[in-house]
């Protein structure tokens, strides 16, 4: 095990070495007190200051790979482009956690359970890197698995500055410290209560975190009443087949799926 | 009272929350060496052979040992001599100890340990109890994988008549002890083959019993001492035996210091836990509500050793009928062998899983009676006079009736328990309660153990050195026995504190379980002192030239009108050379309890314990809030009200854990969620007040008339929980925890 660090972007350059990233280290060092990573070379980017910023432009939002979820979870204007990343920052781990866990970390980490996920899906993020800028949708490849090619950095997550209403909500086995077992983020643009466009993602219900595709086209074009929510719900529910595992069980977390989407929908009228 | 019934402030907590207090993770010694454990890397193997010779070439490793390394006994001393320190030819669970490897630092002793190959066959594996007694089943232990059985026979339940009768079956899952330090100890070699062993432990004296015996050296060389202990809740009683065992091989071996501090994994995987249950049981009540007849059937899941099951056992079995008067009582249980971690002891002892079911039960019958479940409780539990199921005449200190109506008051029951058919909605309200009888103290379970021995000194300057048997492992035994002991001398709090529990300092004292400390300890503590102040109300006399009692009383000691202080007093009594120490012995004798027919005095006294759980349950998540929690116990006298106060608060909290969420998945023997990432506790959001009440029905043969309260606040908390998530919803779920999964689906 060895330790490098970096304290600009430009001196990753320097690295020839296959590196692996720290960050907050959350993910890090569970993996390390069991004993995994013995042979890893890490590069601690924790130093970078050029990616803790979180900048308000025009058109876009740009959140730098080293934000923390306390600083996504106060921040105001972030509530009004997006409130579903605000809601799934507050949800992640604990106070402890949240001001170390960093939202590159959590994207790069690509845990199916990774609570910030569903609300980037629905977001329309994209992911820029040291190399390129990949739509979000793109980015994963499997539980544990991105498109990241050896020592390419996330440098921002990239948000459209939309005024849409969004909302996350998850369950875990407890109030805080929890692994979702099933989560959903939704976005929705509206025009007098009928839905022009809608989002809907699922965490922690298969490899990667999914969209509800059937469902946003059932309620596309559709008014937002109890009735249509309900069909949904429904609907979403049967586009997932999660598994059974030590942490739930997939009947469970297909009934829950359903029951979230339309708890969100509901508060989305 | 200066000191009895008042809340001081913890002696510990200064030290805990600066961080100062010495773990066993802090102990430093030259030239010290550190050690990790290899084991078997499935449920049931024959061993063929081991290659270790990857692991040695690793640089830093000393030296690999195993069974045939042992000096002594190759044996851990417990009720059985079932359970060897290291497996010879064969494995009985994942995970059981195999070997030891010593290492110059310990991430070095733990990559060694990856590095060895066990060579082994698979043998058939049984991991469910009741396959484990059919005849069919492979043998783990003995000829019939029964580790112990006991019955208790009443009255005849055959003639009983019940008007109404209820039964069903209850299970209840694993419970891990999830103290914040894991099992750790350090054995230091002595220059004459000794060995001083520190260490996190509940009981000094088993692991002493422990060293002597692998090591095969006499009691007098073998030094335990108690380091500031993280946690242990029946988790420290008997398994650190085995973690102090191989240190001190090692120890012996290397003629090093040796460290060996457990993963948190490994941890889960090895050290033992709530046995879970199994019970089949049956209620008969007559149209009024009065209960005539009570059968159980109940079976433990003892893993793949004895270790303390038998007596684990016998708890649940003497309790099991619940706190109620029935006439015909018909019990018979069993531990059971299977091919997983041995489970030992945990807080409430065999009581929980057995008073899940009979709580729960209980609530049905009120249910098919048109009863309120809180008049079923009122009609039947015990109440002065009357007997228990083991047909023991309770004739005193007897407050059940009074944690009732007070813990019923304090919720608003009347007020607030609906049927569970009026409730709607996605979430709904529910409240329930249970009740529950504690044997207080080892009882006749564990009677050769009833014995404690303790040393006073009180210094020149008035300062007094205590020292006892039992420990201080977080639930402030310290604190409580320095008042004990401060109240008896006339001594002011400030000036007593208790030395760390050293076997060197007092004789064995039998462990430090069973709600037994106060009464034990604390009866050994006023023991001594009484001769101390024998000789202190002496130099009194002498020094008011008076003659009477001496009350103590403000720091002062009186006779009549006149005072002395306690400091000149002491000084007085040093200038002439009195002798102000004295070890003090308390021994309870015999209970009539007879094992054939479980009839007799099971205990010589009873805690006595009501709790209703409000709950919020979303029954389209599953999800279930409480929102308050009353937990009342009579516990005869509460030396330090706030530390009682706490207790009940902690074991709540540990009880609603184990009845809502903590869930141990084990696959084919294997634990899946070995740590607190999986392993899911209440955190503090999960907390909900919880409102402790104190009953003080005072116990004759008690310190101040103290009885026990270590165990009885987690006993029945997950069964009240259980009924206010029925009255919440109308569903009754008969296994522990009630998670999610199971209101839902
Ligand atoms: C107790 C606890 C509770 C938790 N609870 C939650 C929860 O509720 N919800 C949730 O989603 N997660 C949770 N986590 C997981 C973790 O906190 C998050 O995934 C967190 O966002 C990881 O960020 P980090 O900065 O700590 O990552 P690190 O541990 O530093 O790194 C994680 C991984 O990402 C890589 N990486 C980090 N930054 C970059 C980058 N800029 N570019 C490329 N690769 C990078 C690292 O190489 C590593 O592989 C919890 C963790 C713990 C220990």
């Amino acid at each position: 095990m060895r330790f490098l660090k970096i304290e600009k972007l430009s001196d990753l350059k320097t690295v020839r070495e296959k590196v692996t990233f720290l960050a907050g280290g959350t993910d890090i060092y569970p993996l390390l007190s069991d004993g995994f990573l013995e042979n890893e070379i890490f590069c601690d980017i924790s130093g970078i200051e050029n990616l803790k910023k979180i900048s308000i432009g025009k058109k876009e939002i740009k959140i730098g790979a080293l934000v923390t979820f306390s600083r996504i979870r106060q921040n105001s204007v972030l509530s009004h482009y997006a409130g579903a990343l605000v809601k799934a920052a507050g949800e992640v781990g604990s106070p402890q956690i949240r001001n170390r866990a960093t939202i590159g970390g959590n994207v790069a980490t690509a845990s199916p359970s990774g609570d910030s996920i569903p609300a980037l899906f629905v977001l329309k993020a994209r992911i820029k890197t040291n190399k390129r800028t990949i739509p979000v949708e793109d980015f994963f490849m499997g539980v544990k698995k991105t498109v990241l090619a050896k020592n390419e950095i996330i440098t921002e997550i990239i948000l459209p500055k939309n005024k849409m209403f969004s909302d996350f909500v998850k369950v875990g086995p407890r109030k805080a410290l929890a692994i979702s077992k099933v989560s959903v983020a939704l976005a929705v643009k509206k025009k007098n209560n009928i839905a022009e466009e809608v989002l809907i993602a699922f965490g922690a219900v298969a490899p990667t975190v999914v969209r509800a595709r059937k469902a946003e086209q059932f309620l596309t074009g559709k008014i937002f009443s109890k009735d249509n929510i309900s069909k949904a719900a429904e609907i979403a529910k049967g586009e997932i087949s999660p598994i059974d595992d030590f942490r739930s069980t997939g009947k469970y977390r297909r009934s829950v799926a359903g029951v979230l989407v339309a708890r969100i929908l509901e508060k989305a009228i | 009272m200066d000191s009895v019934g008042k809340s001081f402030v913890r002696k510990d907590a200064a030290s805990k929350a600066t961080g100062a207090a010495l773990f066993t993770a802090d102990l430093k010694f030259p030239e010290m060496l550190f050690a990790a454990t290899i084991r078997s890397p499935k449920p049931h193997i024959k061993i063929l052979g081991i290659d270790d010779a990857k692991a040695r070439e690793v640089m830093g490793v000393v030296g690999i040992y195993y069974a045939k390394d042992i000096p002594g006994e190759n044996v851990v001393p417990l009720v059985f001599m079932d359970y060897p320190f290291l497996a010879e030819k064969e494995a009985k669970f994942q995970g059981q100890p195999i070997g030891l490897v010593v290492a110059r630092d310990i991430n070095t002793a733990r990559k060694a340990v990856r590095l060895v190959k066990i060579k082994y066959r698979e043998l058939r594996t049984v991991f469910d109890p009741l396959d484990a007694m059919k005849k069919t089943a492979p043998k783990i232990y003995g000829r019939d994988n029964i580790f112990k059985k006991f019955i208790v026979k009443k009255g005849n339940t055959k003639s009983a008549k019940p008007d109404v009768e209820v039964e069903d079956v209850f299970t209840t899952n694993y419970q891990v002890h999830a103290y914040l330090e894991t099992q750790s100890m350090v054995a230091v070699p002595q220059p004459d083959g000794g060995v001083n062993v520190y260490g996190s432990m509940q009981c000094p004296f088993y692991v002493q019993d422990a060293v002597k015996k692998i090591l095969g050296v006499p009691y007098n060389k073998v030094k335990i001492v108690q380091q500031t202990t993280g946690g242990a809740f029946g988790g420290k009683e008997d398994v650190p035996s085995i973690v102090a065992g191989h240190a001190a091989v090692l120890a012996a071996k290397t003629g090093k210091p040796v460290k060996l501090i457990y993963t948190r994994e490994e941890d889960f995987q090895a050290m033992s836990k709530r046995h879970p249950g199994w019970a089949k049981i049956k209620y008969g009540a007559k149209k009024n509500g009065k209960i005539v007849s009570c059968e159980v059937k109940y079976i433990l899941d003892g893993g793949a050793f004895s270790t303390l099951s038998p007596i684990v056992l016998w708890r649940g079995t003497v309790h099991a009928a619940g706190p109620y008067e029935i006439p015909n009582v018909y019990i018979e249980t069993y531990a059971v062998a299977t091919n997983k971690v041995p489970c030992g002891a945990y807080r409430g002892f065999g009581q929980p899983q057995i008073a899940f079911a009979n709580e729960s039960l209980i609530d049905i019958l009120a249910e098919k009676l048109g009863m309120n479940p809180l008049e079923i409780r009122r009609i039947n539990a015990i109440k002065k006079g009357g007997r228990t199921e083991t047909g023991h005449k309770i004739t005193g200190s007897i407050g059940l009736d009074k944690t009732i109506n007070l813990a019923v008051k304090s919720a608003g029951w009347n007020r607030k328990w609906k049927h569970p058919s009026s409730k709607s909605g996605s979430r709904r309200y529910g409240i329930g309660m249970a009740t529950s009888i504690y044997g207080v103290g080892l009882g006749a379970g564990g009677k050769h153990l009833a014995k404690s021995g303790s040393f006073v000194q009180v210094e020149p300057d008035g300062s007094v050195l205590v020292a006892v048997g039992n420990t201080e492992m977080g639930q402030g035994a310290r604190t409580v026995l320095s008042q004990i002991a401060a109240e008896a001398l006339g001594a002011p709090y400030e000036m007593v504190d208790l030395m760390a529990t050293d076997t060197s300092r007092v004789p064995d004292s039998g462990p430090t379980v069973a709600s037994r400390t106060t009464v034990m300890s604390g009866n050994s503590i006023l023991n001594a002192c009484k001769s101390i102040r024998k000789r202190i109300d002496d130099t009194v006399r002498k020094m008011l030239k008076a003659k009477g009692r001496v009350i103590a009383k403000d720091g002062f000691y009186h006779i009549g009108g006149k005072k002395v202080s306690y400091a000149n007093a002491i000084a007085r009594a040093w200038a002439d050379r009195i002798h102000l120490t004295a070890a003090g012995w308390f021994r309870v004798e015999g209970t009539t309890y007879n094992e054939k027919n479980g009839q007799g005095d099971a205990y010589f006294t009873y805690t006595y314990s009501t709790m209703v759980a409000e709950v919020e349950v979303d029954v389209e998540t599953g999800e279930v809030s409480i929102l308050n929690f009353v937990s009342a116990h009579d516990i005869g006298k509460a030396i330090n009200p706030k530390l009682a106060e706490g207790q009940i608060q902690g074991g709540g909290l540990q009880g609603i854990g184990y009845g809502t969420c903590e869930n141990l998945v084990l696959e084919n023997g294997k634990i899946l969620n070995p740590n607190f990432t999986g392993y899911i506790v209440p955190t503090a959001v999960d907390a909900p007040p919880i409102k402790p009440i104190i009953v003080e029905e005072k116990y004759k043969g008690g310190p101040f008339g103290a009885k026990g309260l270590g165990e009885p606040p987690l006993i029945c908390a997950a069964p009240a929980v259980a009924n206010a998530i029925y009255n919440a919803t109308g569903k009754r779920i008969k296994s522990l925890p009630i998670i999610p999964e199971k209101l839902v689906c």
